[in-house]
Formats: structure tokens, sequence, C-alpha cells
């Protein structure tokens, strides 16, 4: 028995994993506990509150109301042609999405310590259960921007003609939630032990919304500051609000250059994020 | 059978103290110094985790080079006190944390339980809740739904399925929740004091579900608890960590000896502070006012809890412990004043004292445990402290230990009830009269031995025995040294030419025919130091001269001092005239068994300024030597 043949083992635990162990395997094992944390969230969310489900609508509509009146009619920035609401809530919407999923995601260890630090289960399950459930808010929101979509276009007449480029749907939510991930989990990594990095992200994030085009369009800042309009399309998430609305309302720029680049970094983001959430998620109860 | 887990060199070293400014710089030079592949400059190997002991550096090693190995299908107990390792072990074996070094290798799956109820979520329902708690401990939904009647059905909660948990009772709480982990299948299951909590029947269940577990199915148990009984039935191994180390790994019983023993040596301990019970909430102190108490003193105790922030307490309580570690008591501090005081205080403090500690002899230990928002846990051995056996009222020597138990209980002492067995009494009220240094007893009348078997306790003396009846003696001779069954002074012969220090006649004076034939041929039994001690009836015991003036009845009775089997009827002046008359030398006249109730023969006494102190006895012990 002494030398039983290592392939005999089924688990090994040792101090260090190969970096680029992602345990993606052991995550797909668990896949029924992501959607039951996704079920949770929804359930909870709703429950004993009266207006239920109707909340993911309210608060994209009470923000779409403000900019339209603060930024549109007060500031007079200009929505390149498109109704304003219509414009800020494409933007708004992809925003929040990206900024929920960046925000919740690099708290996670702090928010779920008294689970995580009792059972095991692949901790990636953690993150991408707050990506799925905000994956569903979105849809909720998305709902309302299609309503307005057809309401302006066939009501109203304005000047709004979906492109072919509206099949790249499907990407482009992929990509913002990858980059909200990604983000998070580098964040994540950190705030277990030193908190500061928390902090930055509370009042950040919000703060970042304005290097992005939710509330002006990407040609309106190249006009005005060319010399620092690459600020702007640099920013990951500038690539996909723009081929968001140049699919869906035919407005805005799009390059296949500046999704590219978008997506290439998107992806580095999120490989580096997984392998330090993994590097960190073993010892992590010790220290947060 | 194989071998199930294999630990390497297995150490884990912990951080103490806060992480601040301080951390990132030295963080940097560990990152550095891995960098050129030096040995990390903050940890050495080696240093011993003693808590109580400042060490050099900041680490803790809380794990130190362990290495063993668990064969499939055994239950191991894992034993050792609050910051042993034992927690720190099985976190890391159920994944939950990663080790410093070394290596564990582990066939089969693992099903750890480090709490009851992870992740259960109270806006859920039951059902809801089995699911997510299942899926979490790794279960697949198909699997869990075949499991779901069979789950419900062992917590016994099939009414309130669809109710959102936050409704349950905590015991149905925790019994769905274990319910959940019962079910799980896997090869291995890490259990750690998580039963603390639940009835004691479901305590039972699930300890009976986890024997099922290891012995019926062939799988392997780690199990942790305080409770050396619960270890003993489950377990057939025991491991006994001390400071991140092992001391004993092997057959459970000498590993919980073992753990007994070296836990013996430590010393009594009145006050701990800053203990981290969580990372929210601090137990600033805990004290009791003295360390050794005698049993019914009462022991005063102060409790304060320090939190982060300000956190409702639902419950608070305090435990006793044995050096079994069985849970001797409880004490419930719930109350308004900690509901208000905590909803406005981060800081609270508890005090009050334990009324007339009715703890037998022994070392106890005293532990907490907390609930609250940020808490719900079972802190054990926080404090100990001793209790002393107390000055007994009469001369009693106690009885051993093992035979009383863990408490004493305070009582009054009747003995003037019917006495509805002739043969039956121990008479301790005799035992005050018997002399310290007598060597052998003769008891006539001696019954079935139960007082000649209290003066052999009391006395370490031999005691011989007389008596007419039987299956008295019969039963006697079991208890005695020897017995004869015969009338005292007829079958003396048979006592041969034995001398006693003292010579019992307890109630039996007045059945004889001739009282002082019987003393006077004692007087060739005693030693010249010699006792008589007898205990007699007396018939001026005022129930009964009230019977007799009042009712002008004089009536015979069942027992007591108007027995029907009396021959002759004595007051405490002719008691001593008959010793005296026989050539004795009373030493001591006594009433015994006194009513202690306020009745209006004191009334009457008192009129008549005390002369008639002899009524209150219905009995007299009688001292006498030659």
């Amino acid at each position: 028995m002494g030398n039983m043949p290592d392939k005999d083992w089924d688990i090994e635990i040792t101090p260090h994993n190969s970096l680029f162990d992602l345990k993606l395997k052991d995550t797909w094992h668990y896949r029924d506990l992501l959607f039951l944390l996704v079920r949770r969230d929804f359930v909870s969310f709703y429950k004993q509150t009266i207006l239920g489900p109707v909340w993911f609508f309210i608060q994209p509509a009470i923000t779409i109301l403000i900019y339209t009146l603060v930024f549109s009619n007060l500031a007079k920035i200009s929505t390149d042609d498109v109704p304003p609401p219509l414009f800020y809530l494409a933007g708004t919407i992809i925003w929040n999405y990206f900024s929920e999923c960046l925000t919740k995601t690099s708290t996670v260890f702090k928010d779920n310590s008294a689970m995580l630090g009792k059972v095991y289960f692949p901790r990636l399950i953690m993150p991408l259960s707050i990506v799925f459930s905000n994956l569903i808010r979105f849809a909720v929101q998305f709902v309302l921007f299609i309503i307005l979509l057809f309401y302006y276009y066939f009501f109203k007449g304005s000047h709004i003609h979906p492109t072919i480029y509206i099949a790249l749907f499907p990407l482009l939510i992929l990509l913002i939630a990858a980059l909200g991930l990604g983000l998070g989990m580098m964040v994540s990594a950190v705030t277990t032990k030193y908190r500061d990095l928390a902090f930055v992200v509370t009042f950040g994030v919000p703060l970042l919304m304005y290097t992005t085009t939710v509330i002006y369009p990407l040609s309106t800042a190249v006009a005005k500051y060319p010399a620092y309009s690459w600020l702007i399309k640099f920013n990951p998430v500038t690539a996909v609000i723009e081929t968001f609305r140049y699919g869906f309302m035919g407005n805005g720029m799009f390059s296949w250059g500046l999704l590219g680049y978008s997506a290439a970094v998107t992806f580095i983001i999120l490989l580096i994020g997984i392998v330090v959430f993994n590097k960190v998620e073993k010892t992590f109860v010790d220290t947060v | 059978m194989g071998k199930a887990i294999e630990v390497k060199h297995l150490s884990k070293a912990y951080q103490l103290g806060d992480f601040g400014t301080g951390t990132v710089s030295r963080d940097l030079e560990r990152f550095w110094a891995r960098l050129r592949g030096k040995e990390d400059p903050f940890l050495k190997i080696g240093e011993v985790n003693d808590r109580t002991q400042k060490g050099g550096s900041d680490i803790v090693w809380s794990l130190n080079d362990l290495n063993f190995e668990i064969e499939q299908g055994d239950a191991v107990g894992v034993i050792g006190r609050n910051g042993a390792g034992k927690s720190t072990l099985l976190k890391i074996l159920s994944r939950v944390t990663s080790p410093t070094a070394g290596s564990i290798k582990i066939k089969g799956r693992i099903a750890s339980l480090l709490e009851v109820g992870t992740g259960f979520h109270p806006e859920l329902t039951g059902r809801e809740n089995v699911y997510l708690n299942g899926a979490i401990l790794g279960m697949r939904k198909a699997e869990i739904k075949r499991k779901f009647d069979e789950i419900i059905d062992f917590a016994g909660v099939e009414r309130y399925v669809d109710t959102p948990v936050k409704r349950y009772s905590s015991g149905m709480y925790v019994r769905l929740a274990f319910a959940v982990a019962a079910h799980l299948e896997s090869e291995i299951l890490i259990v750690d004091e998580v039963l603390a909590v639940g009835d004691a029947e479901f305590q039972k269940k699930c300890l009976g579900k986890m024997g099922d577990v290891s012995k019926g199915e062939g799988r392997t148990i780690l199990f942790v608890s305080h409770n050396m009984d619960s270890i003993r039935t489950l377990c057939n191994q025991g491991m006994v960590l001390n400071n991140g180390s092992i001391l004993f790994n092997g057959e459970v019983d000498a590993a919980i000896n073992t753990y007994l023993r070296s836990s013996k040596d430590e010393g009594l301990v009145t006050s701990v502070s800053e203990v981290s019970l969580s990372p929210d909430v601090t137990l600033e102190s805990f004290e009791i006012n003295k360390s050794t108490l005698v049993s019914h003193q009462d022991l005063e105790f102060k409790l304060r809890v320090r939190s982060s922030h300000i956190n409702h307490f639902s419950a608070a309580a305090i435990f006793i412990f044995d050096e079994l570690e069985q849970k001797v008591a409880f004490f419930d501090l719930r109350c308004k004043e900690l509901y208000l005081v905590s909803d406005s205080n981060e800081n609270i403090e508890i005090k009050g004292s334990f009324k007339n500690l009715p703890l037998l002899p022994g070392v106890y230990k005293l532990g907490v445990h907390l609930q609250s928002n940020l808490l719900y846990k079972d802190f054990f051995d926080l404090l100990r402290f001793q209790v002393l056996q107390k000055g007994l009222a009469d001369d009693n020597l106690p009885y051993p230990l093992p035979v009383r138990g863990k408490a004493e209980i305070d009582y009054e002492q009747l003995y003037e009830g019917k006495q509805d067995n002739y043969y039956f009494h121990s008479r301790p009220e005799m035992l005050p009269f018997v002399p310290l240094n007598i060597r052998s007893v003769l008891d006539v009348g001696c019954g079935n031995g139960a007082f000649g078997l209290t003066l052999k306790a009391q006395r370490s003396c031999i005691v011989w025995g007389i008596e007419p009846n039987k299956e008295a003696a019969q039963e006697a001779g079991k208890k005695l040294d020897k017995v004869i069954n015969g009338l005292f002074v007829k079958d003396m012969p048979e006592l041969g030419d034995q001398k006693f220090d003292a010579v019992f006649f307890n109630d039996v004076l007045e059945h004889l025919v001739d009282p002082g034939e019987a003393l006077n041929m004692c007087k060739q039994l005693l030693n010249p130091q010699g006792f008589i001690i007898a205990s007699i009836p007396n018939v001026r015991w005022y129930p009964v001269i009230l019977s007799l003036l009042r009712y002008k009845d004089f009536k015979y009775e069942e027992s007591g001092v108007m027995d029907k089997t009396h021959m002759r009827f004595f007051t405490l002046k002719s008691m001593r005239r008959l010793f005296e008359s026989n050539g004795y030398r009373v030493v001591r006249a006594q009433g015994i068994n006194k009513n202690k109730n306020f009745t209006i023969f004191n009334i009457i006494n008192f009129l008549l300024f005390n002369t008639q102190e002899d009524m209150k006895f219905p009995q007299f012990v009688i001292v006498a030597s030659i």
C-alpha cells in the first residue's frame, strides 16, 4: 500500500498550484450551484418588496429622465440626432451592467466570507453568479430599451435605422461581462488583504463613466477634444457602447479595429483576473 | 483496505495582528525573496504554536509538520484544546484554505460540514434552501431531487417545506441544515463541532446517522468534538493535537486518555481577555472571582464583549463542562437588557453570580455561547476552576466521587415519615453518636444491615450483627462481616469471645422482655473502653401524650413509638434508670428526630417554662459505658 501510484489519488492538496490551472472542469461540475445562486439573488432581491421586479425598470427610467433633463436639455450635449432618452438608455444599460459586475465582483470575498470560509466549491462560481444575476437585470432593462426603440421608430418616426451589426450583440454582452468580471476579480484579489482599493472602486467607477460615451457621442468628443479623444477610445467599454448604438440605431462610430482592440484587452484582463483570483482564493480565508 | 487520506509534512502559518501599512513593505520583501529563489524571511519553520506566549515574530504556526494516514472506513476523532489546530486541519482538508507547506492526498469525494446551513438564505423556502445548500456541498440537482423526500423526512419539517426559513425555529433550521449534509454521497465526511446546537434527541439522531455513514457504508469520517462521549461512541481512532502537532494518534480510548492527562496538567484560569471570536466580535474579558470554591458556594462572573459595530445579540449563555468535556450545566443569559444594550452599544458587559453552585469536587471548565447578527457559536474551555468538598453537617465521610455523580442537590431531610420497612434503615441520625476511633461493632437487631454498612463506610470498622428475621439476616450477611440469625440473649454464645468497641441497640431494647438482662450480658461483649449506644422510643413524645390526654386513647400502631411489637415503654428518666441500675454510666442522653415544625406543643412547653423539653423527641439515644 505504501507506494500507491499518484494517479490513484483523487485530490491532492498542496500549497501552490500551477498558475494556469483554472479549474474550469471543476467549475463546470458545479453549474447547478451557479444556477441556484443566480436564482437566490433574483428571488431575494424582490421578496418583501411591493413592486418586485418592477424595480429593475424604475432605476434606469429615472436615470435617463435625469440625464435627458440635465445633459440634453440643460447642458445641450448633442446626441447625434438620436432621441436623447434612447441614446442615454443604450449607454446606461451597458455601463450599468459593466459597473455592477465590476463592483460586486471586487467585494466578492468580503461579501461571502461566511460561506466561503466554511465550504469548498470552485470559487469562480461566486463571481460568475454575479455576472449571471446581473445579466437577468440587464435583460429586463434591455426589454425596456427595445420598447422605447419601437416607440420612437414607429410612432415618432425618429431618425433610427438598425444595421447588420446588430448581429454582434451577443459578442458585445460577452465582452462587457468578461471585462467587468476580469477587472472585478483583479480588484478582489487585492482587497482581501488591503481594503484601500475597494474605496477607490466605490467612488472611481461612477467617475469612470465620464471617460466613455454614455452621455455624449464619440463624434462630439473627437470634435471638441481631438488631442484627448484617444483616452476615450482606449477605454475598452467605448467600443462596446458605440457598436451597440451603431447596430441598433445606426448612430455612432463603429470600427473593427476599435472593437478588436477592446476584445483583446478584455481577453487579457479576464485571463489575468482568473489567474490572480485562483491564487488568492486558496488562502483568502486567513486574511479577509 | 486502502488509505483514504495521506498527509505529509503539513504546516500552516498564520499572520498575527492587523494588516496595515507595515504589511505592504513586508509583502514586497517576501515577494522579492521568492523571486530570487530564497527562503521566505518571515516564515521560520519550527516555531511552536503557543498562543499564550509571545513568539519572536508575528507569524504563528497553527499546524506544524503533521504526518499521518487514515485508512478507508476509519472514524477518526480529532481532539485537542482550543487553538490546538483542529479546525485549521479540517479547513485545509476541506480545501477552504491552503496549507503553507506539505501535501495532502485524498482518495474519493470529500464532504465537509464545518458549519450547518452554510449559504441558507432566510428569504428562501425550506425547499429552495435544500437545493441551494445541497449544491453548495457539491450535489447535483438530480441527486438532491432524488433524496429530497428523505431529507425532509429526516429533518421532520414536512409541513414547512414551502415556508421561508426565516420563520423556522432555530431547531428546525439546524435539523434541516444537517439533514442535507447527512445525505451527501461521499467517501469521506469531515464534521466539525456542529452538533452543539440542536436538541438532544436530534443530536443522537445525527450521531446515529453519522455512525451509519462510517460503519455501515465503509466511509471515512473525521470528527472534531469537545464531547469525549460522542467521540468514543462514534470513532474507532483518535488523534490528539496539541499546539499544532500530533500528540497521539491511534486507538480512540488511548487517545482520549492522553488528552485528558495532558489537559489535567494545566492550571486553573480565572480570566481571559481579548479572545477574538469572529472578525467583528472580541471577547474583551471573561472572569470569575475565584479559582477554587467549595460546593454550594456562589461564583461571580463578568463577561465583556466588544463588537466592531452595533450588533444585536439574541442570545448569550455560559456552559460548565467537566474534565471529560461533558456538559454539566448551562446558564441562560438572555434577558431584555441584553437585547436593549446590544441594540445601542458596541460593548456589552454581563455580570452576575452562579448561586449555590451544587457541583461536586473536581475541575470544571467554562465556555460561552454567543448569538448575534455577526456570530453564532460556542466557545469551549475558556476558564477553569476547581470545586472542593464542602464540610458535612454531621461527621459523615463523603462517598467516593464516581458514586455521587456531578451535582449535589439541596434537600430537606425527612426521616420522620412512616417507616414502612422495618428492616431497612441506614439511620444516619445515629452517626453523630458513633465515636471516631472504633474498630469493632456489634449491631443488635441489625435488620438488613443498612446501618452496619453505613458504619463500615464511615468508620471503616468490623461490623457484626444479630437479627431474628431470617431474610433480613441473610441480606445483612452480604453486607456485614458476620451476621447471626437469632435472638440476642439466647444466641449470644454464637458470638464466641469476640469483644467489641461498641454495641448498638437501635430500637431494640424496648422489644425485649427483659432489657436489664440484655444489658447485663452485654458487659461480657464490651472492651473495657467500650460503649453501648442505644436508641429508644420515648413514650412521653407529645403526640402520644396528646392522644392519651385529649382522645383518651392508647392506640398501638404498625411502627413508631406506639409500635405494637414493643414490650416496654420508656421515658428519658426510665431509660437512664435502666442503664444505671444495670451498672452502666450514662455518658450521653440526647433526643433525636424531633419535629422541626411549630406546633401547639411549642406554646404549651413555653408556658410551662420549657420543662417539658423531653416531649419533643420521639426517640432518645443513650450512650453508656461500663
